[in-house]
């Protein structure tokens, strides 16, 4: 289910006299299995480019094609909502339902799901996102920890089986082994989601789990680079955010010579690179 | 990031912007207990020369000040046709009439004044608000209220809720959007079904609102408690209210507008009398 963006602009309230561009020509395409990041400064319009996706901000001038369904003219609503799943940022502030099970049936009951289906769907999506459904599903959302109302929260959205998964910042405000659990969680999701895109301020994050990468800046698209590409050089820098730091690591295991190669984006790569190293100079 | 205008503030830099806060709402409090002492097209005529003035002043577009009256022009509509249909003062000379309907010279005049009277009342608090930010309105009130402090009412305590108040409702509006749209994604549908069904549909915005509200309440709560905030008396603030050259220069010119107003419906002064000129009155 690829998805076309072609000189997608957006501006704020156009006819106001204090007007905003949030998008400027943009022009991106994403393909079946793609884990693309977006990434770019505070305001240089990454949400605004996402809600275009599924029909949430209005395509004002540009096209966008989603399976074929071109967002510029009439489509079924609900039917593309289904298949883009959007998780929003801090997802677990818009539950609302009396219990687990009923809030993540919400997403099913609105596609008009028979009550069977509806149940599958949402055990299904509850033990997807690692939470155990005989224990949760009476329990009311408010009454469970940060990490697992967030859960719920994605597996709401999960319910509804997208194909394509959409995270604004999945892991905002989570401690450490919080953001590398939710992150092994879109991981594993990404099995049965095909594509998923992704919001994040996280270079190590988007190192170590994407395989696109789009920056934008101001509302600009800058580009759209692999991993080694964009953490090659300082360039990111230049838009306001950090290198992975396995990258600032391994630069300088590299300068002091002790190892060869820095394009490394994970633990366990960095490991092997140190491993080599050390086997050369023994 | 959206930007979220509270209320109808117009930025401009005039010297209206630039009027204490205090200047306003007492000249606008004023000039609606003014209003009720025109009975006249011409004391109409005068004010408006001085509304005319003042707007010009405030480089707002006049068109946008027009547009603010839309919101009543029902209840001048209504206000007139129920003056028209039930009018029981002087029939002395009939202009018009049809069947059992007959419309006479006072009545239209009458009907005229109330419509004149209704729309400049709102005019003035509507110049008001375009060019006072709603967190100036509340520091000038406070102000002004300071005297209540005597007899035990805490205004502090009133003006930090009104600021913390003002200070939530973007923020708050945010929050609703970003629910909304979240809900949204998760196909709920908000506009159509009957009345009832909509306002269910309401509840997966309103529970996650309300309690995202609560949260932050909690929130600058215990922020306010860790920063040793005790009363609101003793409170400083960055911006301190201050009168500039212009606020007694529009006292007078305000106070002038007053007395011509005041003397055209008690025609009080002893070299002129009003009623030599019929027209007027």
């Amino acid at each position: 289910m690829p998805i076309k963006i072609e000189n997608l602009s957006f501006t704020y309230d156009p006819k106001a006299k204090f007007s905003k561009t949030a998008l400027k020509d943009v022009s991106l395409s994403v393909e079946d299995g793609d884990f693309l990041a977006i990434v770019g400064h505070t305001g240089s319009g990454k949400s605004t480019l996402v809600t275009h996706l599924n029909g949430l901000t209005k395509v004002q001038s540009g096209k966008i094609t989603v399976d074929e369904v071109d967002l510029t003219g009439k489509y079924d609503a609900k039917k593309l909502r289904a298949k883009v799943g959007m998780v929003f940022q801090y997802p677990e502030y818009q539950l609302f339902a009396d219990t687990v099970e009923l809030d993540v049936a919400f997403g099913p009951k609105n596609l008009g799901l028979d009550e069977d289906e509806i149940k599958v769907r949402v055990k299904d999506a509850i033990e997807a996102v690692g939470l155990d459904f005989d224990e949760i599903r009476e329990k009311s959302p408010f009454e469970l920890s940060g990490g697992q109302m967030r859960r719920v929260a994605i597996a709401g959205v999960i319910a509804m089986r997208p194909e394509i998964l959409v995270l604004d910042e999945p892991t905002a405000g989570l401690d450490p082994k919080g953001k590398r659990d939710i992150m092994e969680l879109v991981l594993s999701l990404k099995k049965t989601t095909k594509t998923v895109i992704m919001i994040s301020h996280n270079m190590d994050e988007v190192a170590k789990y994407c395989n696109k990468i789009a920056l934008l800046k101001d509302g600009e698209l800058v580009g759209v680079y692999t991993p080694s590409e964009l953490f090659a050089d300082d360039t990111i820098e230049e838009y306001g955010l950090k290198l992975p730091s396995t990258v600032v690591l391994a630069r300088r295991l590299k300068s002091c010579g002790l190892i060869q190669n820095d394009c490394v984006f994970t633990e366990e790569e960095l490991v092997a690179e140190i491993v080599k190293g050390g086997e050369r100079h023994a | 990031m959206r930007e979220i205008s509270l209320g109808q503030y117009y930025p401009a830099s005039s010297l209206i912007h630039k009027l204490d806060p205090r200047t306003k709402l007492l000249i606008s409090i004023a000039y609606i207990v003014m209003i009720f002492f025109i009975d006249t097209f011409v004391g109409f005529g005068i004010v408006a020369v001085g509304l005319l003035g003042t707007i010009l002043l405030s480089k707002i577009p006049i068109g946008k000040i027009l547009k603010s009256l839309k919101i009543i022009i029902f209840l001048v509509v209504f206000t007139v046709l129920m003056t028209l249909l039930f009018y029981g003062g002087d029939k002395s000379e009939p202009i018009w009439s049809w069947w059992i309907i007959t419309f006479y010279k006072q009545q239209l005049i009458d009907c005229g004044i109330i419509a004149c009277r209704l729309l400049f009342m709102v005019l003035g608090p509507t110049m008001l608000t375009f060019t006072t930010t709603p967190v100036q309105l509340t520091d000038g009130m406070q102000s002004l209220l300071k005297p209540l402090a005597l007899i035990k009412i805490p205004v502090h305590s009133l003006a930090i809720i009104m600021s913390i108040t003002l200070r939530f409702i973007p923020t708050l509006s945010e929050e609703t959007d970003k629910i909304i749209n979240a809900q949204k994604s998760r196909c709920a549908d908000f506009e159509s079904g009957n009345i009832f069904k909509r306002a269910k549909a309401m509840i997966p915005i309103l529970i996650p609102l309300l309690t995202s509200s609560i949260r932050r309440a909690e929130e600058l709560a215990n922020a306010m408690d860790s920063r040793c905030f005790k009363d609101a008396k003793h409170r400083t603030r960055m911006k301190k209210l201050k009168f500039g050259w212009f606020d007694p220069i529009s006292f007078i010119l305000f106070c002038v507008l007053f007395f011509v107003i005041l003397w055209l419906k008690f025609n009080f002064l002893p070299f002129i009398d009003l009623r030599a000129f019929g027209w007027i009155i």
